[in-house]
């Protein structure tokens, strides 16, 4: 087949298609919901980077605020004119009210291609020294963790949409040429049928990759600008989104190979979607979740609270008695609130956050080690399906995939850990109740935002080498198919 | 240029075609003549490689067609009782593409001039194929066979179903190319277009061939005549 050759082929091919009214009526319609995709996409992103602004707006004006009240007080001899709770020289005060310092998750780019977690999971905490923050919002869980078809984005219509139209573009390559009867003139045409089927589905493949790819790169700059352009996580999306497509093509060829009538083609190929892309991933998910349970959230703030009562109730009792009779804290004597009840309350929190982390941990294991469990069997269970293997990529490479939230949460329980070591101390000081001075407002600890878009524990060369294997395989067998059949 | 040695098809017990032999020398017109279930398609087909013989021998231009399938089709043409083309492309469009697979490239004008000789009016030729007539698809046909050059042309019911006109018309064209060396196998039920168009006639039933005859030997009532005996003797 020479370069002439197949120009006139890639030519007939064009015009074929753009022909098909069908066809080109549902590429409209599924490039559309694609436009649509990025653009929602892209507005959670960019609604994130808003939020993120007014964090650090809302954080600026906290802090200056904190700074002037303490100048005033350190100014006008220690006197603060307000409701004692409020009076920010307290460090337990500071460290209820203005101390929270937020934590961000900043978002990369490329999340506006897959929603994936990040509607599910916060990306931003307001760090308390007595209080986790947890990998979900304060609601109860609805969703489960194994968000297999998630959001209207850019992957839901390329994992789930787009091998829709992969099969209304090639089911009857071969097929509509022997319905329509062409295949008469073909046989009796100096090329190899097998050749030429094979060299039509490669020519609709390239076509159909440009396109695409033509489409999204640019209206990607369009929304989002061209960092991401400049990123392993886009180049890898590229590969394996056009991989995915290749198998899907692969996958076509194979069933035209088999000579049957189009109606069957198709049929047998969206059986295969869907049973690849919905059936297996939620076989999955409820036998998963049969597995692995998720406790529920609200069994998990009992426990904790258990947990603290039952502290409170016999360990606590020795502390609670000494905190409450000491006369220099005067809790029970008082009638107003005195310093010491003040300094007292800051003494019983930072003495029983130890128990109180210990049992929100003892929950937490319970949770995360269920959803731990989960995405290690997914791990190994998402060559199963083509869908839930790129579906989980595209996450990964996107920076919204519970494990990359997973890693920002456990940063954030540091930073945690690091804001209570910071106030702790302060809490406890006994040489004076206001511990708090002007030094301390800069040196509060603060959270350093990142993107957390690392795909390190996906073996990404083998995955993709073991589909470029399987498709590879598709098309050999298809072609010597095609071979014997056509010759 | 085609020959026919002993060339049988059984499908099980059914013998489709038994022991045929004939030979068509270039620029020769043979009809093949006979009921349905006759045998003439099933030796087109063998001819075209469309399928195997069981038993037998084709050959064109001395080149066994199961053996070197691929030289073979470089030589041949076909044109079925209807010739499906792609409906979404005009005529034009449709004898480029396969004059390119037939390894062919001309020009706008050179395919304008086959189209031309195979009888397609030129107000015709950029319309979309879906709203051809069939005499019309059939000179996209003869203009395929034309752009690549066939030495032999298989013709399987050709002026079925087309009007008188359409029908003269055709066989003019197939004359021509017959004066340009081009043998023809074609089978057709139309007696007097056998006897005005062929050289050769040959009256096959149950897969056997039972008569031949020049067509100049032989008036259409005899050949008429003759044809009805044939099946009636069978039967």
């Amino acid at each position: 087949m020479n370069r002439l050759m197949l120009q006139t082929i890639v030519k007939h091919e064009i015009k074929l298609l753009v022909r098909n009214k069908v066809l080109v009526y549902l590429f409209s319609i599924i490039f559309f919901m694609l436009l649509s995709a990025l653009w929602i996409g892209s507005s959670m992103y960019k609604k994130q980077l808003s939020t993120i602004r007014q964090i650090k707006a809302y954080d600026k004006e906290i802090t200056d605020s904190l700074r002037e009240r303490i100048t005033r007080i350190e100014k006008e001899d220690m006197i603060y004119p307000g409701f004692i709770w409020d009076d920010p020289t307290f460090a337990y005060n500071t460290a209820r009210n203005e101390g929270p310092q937020f934590a961000v998750k900043q978002p990369f780019s490329l999340q506006a291609l897959t929603v994936g977690q990040s509607d599910l999971q916060p990306f931003y905490y307001k760090v308390n020294i007595t209080r986790k923050q947890y990998l979900t919002y304060d609601g109860e869980i609805g969703n489960s963790f194994l968000q297999f078809i998630g959001n209207f984005d850019f992957a839901f219509v390329v994992v789930y949409l787009f091998p829709l139209l992969i099969i209304v573009f090639t089911y009857n390559v071969l097929s509509s040429e022997k319905e329509q009867g062409t295949w008469v003139l073909l046989k009796t045409s100096n090329q190899s049928l097998g050749r030429l089927i094979t060299a039509r589905i490669a020519i609709r493949y390239l076509l159909f990759i440009m396109f695409f790819w033509m489409i999204v790169t640019p209206v990607l700059v369009l929304l989002v600008g061209v960092d991401f352009f400049f990123t392993t996580n886009w180049w890898w999306t590229v590969i394996c989104v056009s991989l995915y497509f290749s198998f899907w093509f692969a996958l076509s060829m194979f069933i035209n190979s088999f000579s049957f009538s189009s109606t069957l083609n198709a049929m047998t190929l969206i059986f295969i979607w869907l049973f690849t892309g919905i059936i297996v991933p939620n076989l999955l998910q409820i036998g998963l979740n049969k597995i692995y349970p998720i406790p529920s959230r609200i069994s998990m703030v009992t426990e904790e609270r258990n947990a603290l009562n039952q502290y409170f109730e016999k360990d606590g009792q020795t502390l609670t008695k000494e905190v409450f009779n000491n006369p220099r804290t005067m809790i029970r004597q008082a009638s107003i609130v005195t310093p010491g009840m003040v300094y007292g309350y800051g003494v019983i929190v930072y003495k029983s956050q130890e128990i109180k982390d210990a049992a929100a941990a003892v929950a937490e294991r319970k949770l995360y080690g269920q959803i731990e469990r989960q995405q290690n069997a997914i791990q190994r269970l998402q060559l199963l399906s083509p869908a839930l293997l790129l579906q989980e990529q595209l996450s990964a490479f996107a920076g919204t995939h519970w494990r990359q939230f997973n890693k920002f949460s456990i940063d954030v329980d540091t930073f945690r850990r690091e804001t209570q070591r910071f106030y702790f101390p302060k809490m406890a000081e006994e040489s004076t109740f206001r511990s708090f001075t002007l030094k301390d407002v800069d040196a509060i600890p603060r959270f350093n935002p990142k993107v957390y878009a690392d795909y390190g524990w996906t073996d990404i060369p083998a995955l993709v080498l073991t589909y470029i294997g399987v498709t590879v395989v598709l098309l050999l067998t298809a072609y010597k198919r095609l071979l014997a059949i056509v010759k | 240029m085609l020959k026919a040695e002993n060339l049988t098809k059984q499908y099980g017990e059914h013998i489709a075609l038994d022991r045929l032999n004939l030979e068509i020398k270039a620029g020769e017109v043979y009809c093949l003549l006979g009921s349905n279930g006759a045998g003439k398609s099933t030796t087109i087909n063998i001819f075209l490689g469309f399928i195997p013989a069981s038993d037998g021998r084709a050959l064109i231009d001395g080149q066994e067609v199961s053996v070197n399938n691929a030289a073979t089709r470089n030589m041949v043409a076909y044109i079925p009782e209807i010739v499906n083309l792609y409906p979404t492309l005009s005529g034009m469009e449709n004898l480029e593409y396969f004059s390119a697979l037939s390894g062919f490239r001309h020009t706008k004008q050179q395919l304008q001039s086959y189209m031309q000789t195979a009888g397609l009016q030129s107000s015709a030729l950029d319309n979309r194929v879906s709203s051809y007539s069939k005499g019309m698809r059939q000179k996209v046909g003869i203009a395929i066979a034309l752009v690549k050059k066939a030495k032999a042309l298989f013709l399987d019911e050709p002026t079925s179903g087309l009007d008188p006109h359409a029908s003269n018309e055709f066989s003019q064209i197939i004359t021509r190319l017959s004066e340009q060396g081009v043998s023809t196998l074609m089978a057709t039920h139309d007696l007097l277009m056998a006897k005005n168009l062929g050289n050769r006639i040959g009256i096959m039933h149950k897969g056997r061939l039972r008569h031949e005859m020049t067509a100049n030997e032989v008036s259409d009532a005899d050949l008429t005549k003759l044809y009805i005996d044939v099946v009636k003797e069978v039967i």
